[in-house]
Order: C-alpha cells, then sequence, then structure tokens
C-alpha cells in the first residue's frame, strides 16, 4: 500500500454521505432507512385516513350523498390495504430499523444494500395501488381480504392489486431476514437473547411470523392471478375448484398477520412502561414465553374468521378453543404491564400517555376478540359492525397508538432535540378521545344488526353513525399535531440529553443525542 | 335477570339517556331458540369481561393515581414474582373453560339441521335473493323495494328505508325450515339477525342453516358479505304466518306461476313487449347498466347504441340467457321466465340510442334456451349436452327450473341428431329404505322420461334403464339424481 494508514481508514469506512436525492435513493445506514420507512408510513397514514374521513362523511347519514357505491367499495378496500400494508408494517419496519441496531451494540444491520432495496421496492408498491383510482373502473373494491369470485370480477386495478401485493410481501421478507440475521449475529457481547430489550424479542417473533407466512400470501394471490388471467380453476367450483379454499389460505397468512400488527406493539409499550415508571418490567421472561406462545397459536386459529362458511360442528370448536386459548398469554403481558406500573414511581409524557392509553383500550379490543371467538355469538356479528370496532381497537389504539408512543419516546435521540410536551399531550388527548367517539358507537352498531362494507344504512343505525362520523373527524385533523410536533422537533428545539429520560435504560440511551450517523464501531461490553 | 344487568350497564354507556329509546345498543330482541342463547351467551361473557375489567383497570388506575412521582412515591424494585405469575395464568384459563362449555353446546345445536319441517333453497343474486321452496314447488325472487329517490335523497325515506323488499319469504310460525343457501355468481351471506341465522351463501356449494321462528311477525336482514357493487342493497325479510296463511300464501303463488307460464306461450305487440320490459329492466339490469343505458365506465359496459344491443336478435337474447362467465353479468335464463327475457331485450333494443323497431317473442327465447343460445342461430349444430344429471330434493321426484332447463336441451338435441338415443337411470341417496328407494329411483326416471316426451321426443328414442341406489358420490346432493346418457 502506497498511503499511510490513516489515509487508508479514512478511505474504507467514512465517505461522507452523498447528499439531496441520491443520498437517501442510494442510503444503506440503517437510520436513513429507518426514517425513510417511517416519513412513507407517515405519508400513508395520510392518505388513507383522508379515504377513511371520507368513508366516515358517507355515512353520516342514511342516503347515498358523497359516493357512489362503487367508489365506497374502493374506499374501504384501499383504506385497509394501504393501512395495513402501508402504514403499520412500514412504521414498524422503520423502528425495528433504527433501534434494533442501536439496542443491540451493533453497527448497522446485517445486509445493508439488501435494507435498501427492502424499502425502496415499497414506494413502488404505493404508486401500483393508488395510481389504480385512476384507471378505468377505478381501484380495487372487493374488500382488502381479496375474496374470490368478487375478486375475479374486477379489472385492471385488481391485478396492480395483486402486483402490488407481491411487493410488499418481497419487502417484508427481505425485512425479516435482515433483522433476525442482525439479532443473532450481531449482539454486543454479553448481550444474551434472554436479556435483549423487550421490543427486540418481539421483532424478532414478528420477522420469522412473516418469513412463515409472507409466502403464503404470494401463493394465495398468485392463484388469483392465474384463475383472473389464465384459465385456472383454482377458486371456482364449475372447474373443481373452492371459492373457500382461498378463505383458507387467505387466513392461515392473515392471522400471523394480525400478530405481525401488534407483536411489535407490545414491544415498544414494554419499552415506554418500564422507563416512565421508574421500575423494570415485570416478567420479562414470561413476557417473552407469551410472545412466542402468541405466534405459535397464530397458525392453528385462522379458521375463525370464517365461521359462517359452513364448517362442521367439530372444526368449529377446535377453532373456537384454540382462540379462546390467546386470551391466556395475553393476558398475562396485559397482567406484567401493570404489575411494572404497580408501586413505581410513574410521571405521564406523551409516550407513557399513550403506552397506558394501550394497554387500557387496546384491552377492550381483546375482550370483544374474545367475544367474538365464541363461535355462536360470532356467527351473529360477523361481518358487521362489531368486528369493525373490534379490529381498530386492536389496530388503532392498539397498533397505531404503540406507533406514537415508539415515536415520542424516540425522536429526542433520533433528531437531538425534545418534543413540544404541550403539542404532544394535546395530540394525546384528542387522539384518544377522537378514537373512543369513533370506535365506540360501532359495537352497539355491530350489534344491533348493521352489516360492514355498506355506503348507505337503515334509519335506525343513523345516530351511533353521526357520532362515529363527529370522533373520526376530531381524531383524523388532530393528527395534523402530530406532524407539526414532528416537524418542530426535527428543526430545533430544547437540546436532548444523552439519556433524555430519567429512567430509561439501553445501550441506545449510552450513545449522543442525535444519535451519530455510524453508532457501535466498536462493539460496547455488555455485563 | 341478566339481561336487565346488561342494560342497565350499556345505559350508562349511551351518550344521551334522554333519547335513549333511538339507540339500539344490543343484540336484537331474539324471535327463535338459537338468538335467545346467543343473546344469554353473548351477556355472559360481557358479565364476565365487564368483571375483568373492573377488577384489572380498578388496580391499574390505582396505581396511577398512588404511585407517581408527582406525590412522593418511590419506585419498588420488584420484577418477577413466580406465585402470581402462575395463578393469573391459570385463573384466565379457567374462567375460559366454564365460557367453553355453553358456548359448545350452542354451537352444536346451530348445527343440527335434521328433520326440517320445510326445505328451502336460498340462492343470492347480484344483488337480490331467489328462494326455492323445494316440496311447495314455490319459486320467488326478492328485490329491495326502497325506491331510488329515497336513496339519492330526493324523497323522505319510509319506515324500512333499505330494509324492504318486493317479496318478503314466507314461513309458518314454530316450523323447523332449513335453509340450503347457495350462490350464483359471488359470496354473498344470508343473515336475519332475530332469528339467529347466518350462512355465506357459496357459489357452486351448497351449505346449510335453520331456523325455528317462535313469533308470528316481519323479520329483517341484509346481504353480510361483500359482493360488489350493490351490497348494501339486498334485504332480507321474513315473513313468519301462521300455518294456515302459509297454506294460502303458497296456493296463491303457484296462481301466479301458472299465469306467468301462460305467458310464455303467448305472442305479444311490441308496445306490450316494451312497457313488461321497462320494469324488468329497472329490477334487473339498471343496478349495473343504469336506468339510462350508459353502464359505469371500465365496469358495467353501455346498453345504449351497444354492439350487442344493435346487433342481431339472437346473440342479443343469448347474453341475457346465459350471462358472461367471469363478469357480473349472470344468466338470467334461469332467473326470467321467455316472457320477461323477450319483453327486457325488446326494451333494450328500442330504448334510449337503439331505436332499431323490432322485438323479440317469449318463442323466441324459448328457442334458444339450453346452452345453445350464445351461438347465432344459422352456426353450426349445437354440442351435446349430453351425459347429464338432473337433481332432487330429498324424497322429491319433481323437476326443477334447472332439470327442466336440462332436459329441454336434450331434447332440443334428439331433434337435431335424429338417429341419436338415450338411456335413462334414476338414482337415490344411501339413506332410508332401500325398498322404498328403489321404487323413488324409478318414479325418478318416469319424471325424466316423461318430461322428454312433453318436449316433443318420441317414445322409441327413450330407453328406461333398472331402478338403481347406488350411489357414486359421498355427497347426498349429487346422489338424488337421474343421469340420462347417450346410448350405444
Amino acid at each position: 500500500m502506497a498511503h499511510d494508514t490513516a489515509h487508508g481508514h479514512d478511505d474504507h469506512g467514512h465517505h461522507a454521505p452523498p447528499t439531496g436525492i441520491v443520498r437517501w435513493l442510494s442510503t444503506t445506514n440503517h437510520k436513513d432507512i429507518g426514517s425513510l420507512y417511517l416519513w412513507f408510513a407517515l405519508i400513508m397514514l395520510f392518505a388513507a385516513g383522508t379515504m377513511a374521513l371520507l368513508i366516515r362523511a358517507e355515512l353520516f347519514q342514511p342516503g347515498l350523498q358523497l359516493t357512489n357505491p362503487d367508489f365506497f367499495n374502493q374506499l374501504t378496500t384501499m383504506h385497509g390495504l394501504i393501512m395495513i400494508f402501508g402504514v403499520i408494517m412500514p412504521a414498524f419496519s422503520g423502528f425495528a430499523n433504527w433501534q434494533v441496531p442501536l439496542m443491540l451494540g451493533a453497527p448497522d444491520m446485517a445486509f445493508p444494500r439488501m435494507n435498501n432495496w427492502a424499502f425502496w421496492i415499497l414506494p413502488v408498491a404505493a404508486i401500483l395501488l393508488m395510481s389504480s383510482f385512476f384507471l378505468p373502473g377505478g381501484a380495487v373494491a372487493g374488500g382488502w381480504t381479496m375474496y374470490p369470485p368478487l375478486f375475479i370480477q374486477g379489472g385492471i386495478s385488481y391485478d396492480l392489486t395483486i402486483l402490488a401485493v407481491h411487493i410488499m410481501g418481497l419487502s417484508s421478507i427481505m425485512g425479516s431476514i435482515n433483522i433476525i440475521t442482525t439479532i443473532l449475529n450481531m449482539r454486543a457481547p454479553g448481550l444474551t437473547l434472554m436479556k435483549m430489550p423487550l421490543f427486540v424479542w418481539t421483532w424478532l417473533i414478528t420477522a420469522y411470523l412473516l418469513i412463515a407466512t409472507m409466502p403464503v400470501l404470494a401463493g394465495a394471490v398468485t392463484m388469483l392471478l392465474t384463475d383472473r388471467n389464465f384459465g385456472t380453476h383454482f377458486f371456482n367450483a364449475a372447474g373443481g375448484g373452492d371459492p373457500v379454499m382461498f378463505q383458507h389460505i387467505f387466513w392461515f397468512f392473515a392471522h400471523p398477520e394480525v400478530y405481525i400488527l401488534i407483536l411489535p406493539a407490545f414491544g415498544i409499550v414494554s419499552q415506554v412502561i418500564p422507563t416512565f415508571a421508574r421500575k423494570p418490567l415485570f416478567g420479562y421472561a414470561s413476557m417473552v414465553y407469551a410472545t412466542a406462545s402468541i405466534a405459535i397459536l397464530s397458525f392453528i386459529v385462522w379458521a375463525h374468521h370464517m365461521f359462517t362458511v359452513g364448517m362442521p360442528a367439530a372444526a368449529q370448536l377446535f377453532f373456537m378453543f384454540s382462540t379462546m386459548l390467546i386470551a391466556v398469554p395475553t393476558g398475562v403481558k396485559v397482567f406484567n404491564w401493570v404489575a411494572t406500573m404497580w408501586k413505581g414511581s410513574m410521571t405521564f409524557e406523551t409516550p407513557m400517555l399513550f403506552a397506558i392509553a394501550f394497554v387500557c383500550l387496546f384491552t377492550i379490543g381483546g375482550f370483544s376478540g374474545l367475544v367474538l371467538a365464541i363461535a355462536p355469538v360470532d356467527i351473529q356479528l360477523h361481518d358487521t359492525y362489531y368486528v369493525v370496532a373490534h379490529f381498530h381497537y386492536v389496530l388503532v389504539s392498539g397498533a397505531l397508538f404503540s406507533i406514537f408512543a415508539g415515536i415520542y419516546y424516540w425522536l429526542p435521540k433520533w433528531t437531538g432535540h425534545m418534543y413540544n410536551e404541550t403539542l404532544g399531550k394535546w395530540h394525546f388527548w384528542l387522539s384518544v378521545i377522537g378514537m373512543n367517539i369513533v370506535f365506540f358507537p360501532m359495537h352497539f352498531l355491530g350489534l344491533a344488526g348493521m352489516p360492514r362494507r355498506i355506503p348507505d344504512y337503515a334509519l335506525q343505525f343513523t345516530e351511533f353513525n353521526q357520532i362515529a362520523t363527529v370522533g373520526a373527524f376530531i381524531f383524523g385533523f388532530s393528527q395534523l399535531i402530530f406532524l407539526i410536533v414532528v416537524l418542530k422537533a426535527i428543526k430545533g428545539g430544547e437540546k436532548a440529553t444523552t439519556r433524555v429520560w430519567e429512567g430509561a435504560e439501553g445501550l441506545e440511551w449510552t450513545v449522543p443525542s442525535p444519535a451519530p450517523y455510524h453508532t457501535f464501531e466498536t462493539a460496547p461490553v455488555v455485563k | 335477570m341478566k339481561r336487565s344487568v346488561w342494560q342497565t350497564a350499556g345505559l350508562a354507556m349511551v351518550v344521551s339517556q334522554g333519547a335513549w329509546a333511538e339507540y339500539a345498543y344490543n343484540l336484537q330482541t331474539p324471535a327463535s331458540k338459537v338468538a335467545e342463547d346467543v343473546f344469554q351467551l353473548h351477556n355472559l361473557i360481557m358479565l364476565v369481561c365487564l368483571g375483568i375489567f373492573v377488577v384489572v383497570f380498578g388496580a391499574m388506575f390505582y396505581s396511577l393515581i398512588k404511585h407517581r412521582k408527582s406525590v412522593g412515591h418511590q419506585a419498588a424494585h420488584f420484577h418477577e414474582n413466580t406465585t402470581v405469575e402462575i395463578i393469573w395464568t391459570v385463573i384466565p384459563f379457567v374462567i375460559l373453560m366454564g365460557m367453553a362449555y355453553p358456548a359448545a353446546k350452542v354451537v352444536i345445536d346451530m348445527k343440527d339441521t335434521s328433520n326440517p319441517d320445510l326445505t328451502i333453497k336460498v340462492t343470492g343474486y347480484q344483488w337480490k335473493w331467489g328462494y326455492d321452496y323445494l316440496n311447495e314447488g314455490v319459486s320467488i325472487y326478492s328485490n329491495l323495494s326502497t325506491p331510488r329517490d329515497q336513496i339519492e335523497g330526493k324523497a323522505a325515506k319510509g319506515e324500512h328505508y333499505l330494509l324492504e323488499v318486493d317479496e318478503p319469504v314466507v314461513v309458518p310460525v314454530g316450523k323447523r325450515v332449513r335453509l340450503l343457501i347457495t350462490a350464483n355468481d359471488v359470496l354473498h351471506a344470508w343473515w336475519v339477525p332475530a332469528l339467529g341465522a347466518k350462512q355465506d351463501a357459496i357459489p357452486g356449494f351448497i351449505r346449510d342453516s335453520w331456523f325455528k321462528a317462535d313469533k308470528i311477525g316481519t323479520y329483517r336482514g341484509q346481504c353480510v358479505e361483500l359482493c360488489g357493487k350493490d351490497h348494501g342493497f339486498m334485504p332480507i325479510v321474513v315473513e313468519v304466518v301462521s300455518e294456515a296463511d302459509f297454506a294460502a300464501w303458497v296456493a296463491k303463488k303457484k296462481g301466479a306461476a301458472t299465469t306467468a307460464a301462460a305467458d310464455n306461450g303467448k305472442t305479444f305487440d311490441q308496445a306490450e313487449l316494451i312497457s313488461r320490459g321497462e320494469s324488468v329492466y329497472a329490477a334487473n339490469c339498471a343496478a349495473c347498466h343504469q336506468a339510462n343505458g350508459m353502464g359505469v365506465p371500465g365496469a358495467f359496459p353501455a346498453i345504449s347504441g351497444s354492439k350487442v344491443a344493435t346487433g342481431p336478435i339472437a346473440d342479443h337474447i343469448g347474453i341475457v340467457l346465459n350471462g358472461r362467465p367471469g363478469t357480473a353479468m349472470s344468466a338470467f335464463g334461469v332467473q326470467l321466465s321467455d316472457a320477461d327475457i323477450a319483453a327486457v331485450v325488446s326494451y333494450q333494443r328500442n330504448a334510449w340510442a337503439n331505436k332499431l323497431g323490432d322485438a323479440a317473442q317469449p318463442a323466441d327465447v324459448a328457442a334458444l334456451r339450453g346452452g345453445a343460445a350464445a351461438t347465432p342461430v344459422d352456426a353450426a349444430a349445437p354440442a351435446s349436452p349430453l351425459p347429464v344429471a338432473v337433481n332432487f330434493a330429498v324424497g322429491a321426484k319433481t323437476l326443477d327450473q334447472a332439470a327442466q332447463d336440462a332436459l329441454n336441451a336434450t331434447a332440443a338435441y334428439l331433434k337435431d341428431n335424429a338417429s341419436a338415443r338415450v338411456d335413462i337411470s334414476g338414482f337415490t341417496d344411501k339413506t332410508g329404505d332401500p325398498v322404498k328407494n328403489a321404487e323413488l329411483a324409478k318414479l325418478r326416471a318416469f319424471a325424466v322420461r316423461d318430461a322428454l316426451l312433453a318436449a316433443g321426443v318420441t317414445e322409441d328414442r327413450v330407453n328406461l334403464k333398472k331402478p338403481e341406489n347406488i350411489t357414486g358420490s359421498a355427497e347426498n346432493f349429487d346422489a338424488r339424481r337421474v343421469e340420462v346418457r347417450l346410448a350405444n
């Protein structure tokens, strides 16, 4: 080597990153990619949230006012697909990218280039999905569950949706491989598996769920694609197929998917509550085992989404009992969180408020889940607004609130500035009040017999629909406060300390705020 | 007792107590035992959930108030306790076992569809319901009857807005009604909350459900499986009447069917056809193709100015009869009579921009029935419809519309192929007395033979094979059949 060692070292490790758009397109840095995921999720949140407000505006009163039935179905379908694949999943991937290396004391993810690719195919999928609104026949309108034969009937946007789902699945699989490899191989010396922060544990288990189920979804939608275009009859009885087979395959993917959408939320909340209770997480080991139990059980409960397809009594009983069992590990988690708060020394900054709301409201979603696990009651409530209320309690006050908690919690570490606590509290209270006004009345609507996915309804459902719509606009517009809080924290504000929170524990709180572009180039030692 | 506790709890949650009577906040008042069981089960589980919620979150909120830094509480440092953790794993498990037992009993009861007093085949269409009373021989279609003006806000909404139909399902009170539920095009789901019966309707498969209504009255429900554009506009109305009223209703419907059948043999003038066709169009076609015939671009093609509606009339009738596979255009040949199809085709060819001036007669439709219609009349001879299996309801030996269609196609084929002859074999399923089954198989074969003779086939071209009751299929519906094959 002609040049001296110091120069050589510079050449290998520390190119100044390119600037402008090229920096973001070519980045292999886990923090950049984490930010990209989170911004992508935020943009999609506003897109799919706008669709939700259109849905609620149409449902403000009986009759058709703003939409026609076909466009209404496009809105409900796209709202569901984007919120799941474009908001919650990418947001959790963003957290994983930012936090997993920081929490493990690793310099970056295991496969940085694949990491870049896993993110950048996501906007392609989003464009395929969203652009279909402008195609002849409009966007996909067959429900996010894509049930044939209805899904076979649609136009070109249905093929684009299948393609988009393939791409998003590919992205998730690449992300999961990256996360698993990072967690299993790149932990700091001394950081054994049972010492890992719970957020890392929940993501490790989530990544396995993704790898196990995403190919199943890909298979199901590929069969849809060939049924649509190449004359196969996987789901057509006239050709020897079975439409119900699609539902079995789909829910074999989609029930574990439900836990993909909630396990990282459990992880975030398990980081936040001990910090603000100033007390270690109660029952760490049982939390890990409960997470794993939920993941394993998720593979044997899928047909509880299908109690009305006409299964034999024995199958109904099996899926009812297995579904009820999930309440046990989920209950353990809730008890552990409450026990963590018990005899703590609590303060109530915005992350803690969202985490407490999570525990309380997610449990309401858990209880309505238990009600729906009882097959005869489910048969009465299936495909009604009760189900809509249930899954929004677990996905909005569950997954989304945990994301808010996580953002407020780690934003000072990411930006180097404290967020505005007053605005944060406004965001919290408006969100939690708005969210309950939207979704609580939906329980009553479902019980009284209002089917889901209808653009117009009978007169006895009017009052609760009006209340829900008012709540939706409160909830929707209060998210603009969140946007302002984030932008303000990026621009400036009170300097964050290294520790940020008095009770914070873990390796991410040992690096300066904002976290430097490269961290843990020398692995820390955990005792 | 349980219900009143829950009502009190529900009342507390209702936002405006003054208007509380208008807020339906619980399951509908049950009108059958299954619905009542579900109601009680739901109350039980709600009470258990409420109890757990109060205990767990009572503890949490106590902690939130007492164990905060601002009141000077110092954090304890415990982080596990095996005994406590075992207790709160075991207790929920025991509670769940307590819930599982009553739930399982209801599941088994709901699945028991045996010994029905009345069997109705329910078919979901985009977007209406069809009902065939298998033993009474009555068939009806049930369409939303709420006027368009109410939906579009041009008229005041009626009391049963979106929950009213032109032809309700009528059933006798206190009788076990078994529903055989299927669909014609996409998934639908049949649900009447007060009767506690909900079952997905799956094209190509038959699933069953049952109810026994306790009280005379009108019970309303809706399709609950997303089935496309007008999913929200295909309600279900069940009229529960006394046994005498039910018998009278059946007689009336049979009379109406005879009148409709007589129409198929008539010839109408063009004006009659067009005016009749306009109402057929409004009930069956306008949902997709729109009242102005312009369709919805990219989703549903226009009829005004279309190639089909301005092309050869036989092709036009063929599309209406047989539909377009893989699209929302269903085969209306199974839903509408020859006279109605002739009328709607005549209307479409003379409405909007289509001023063709021609008309179709019921006889033209009849001539095109049976699978050959999509091909123009002067093209190649129709493909053989044989072999064909005609299915029967339990114990029945009468032919339904599908069977009649298949046999008409067979007769048409025999007419075109003067040398062809057919063998007819009757079958029953395995259940029941073998001697009676053998007799039933024979009677079924006779019914098929008589239908072929009635359709103009001469007796020398039909061979009756020995009666059989051996079945080749596990599905009883498939087993109850008569097979018609080409003779060697």
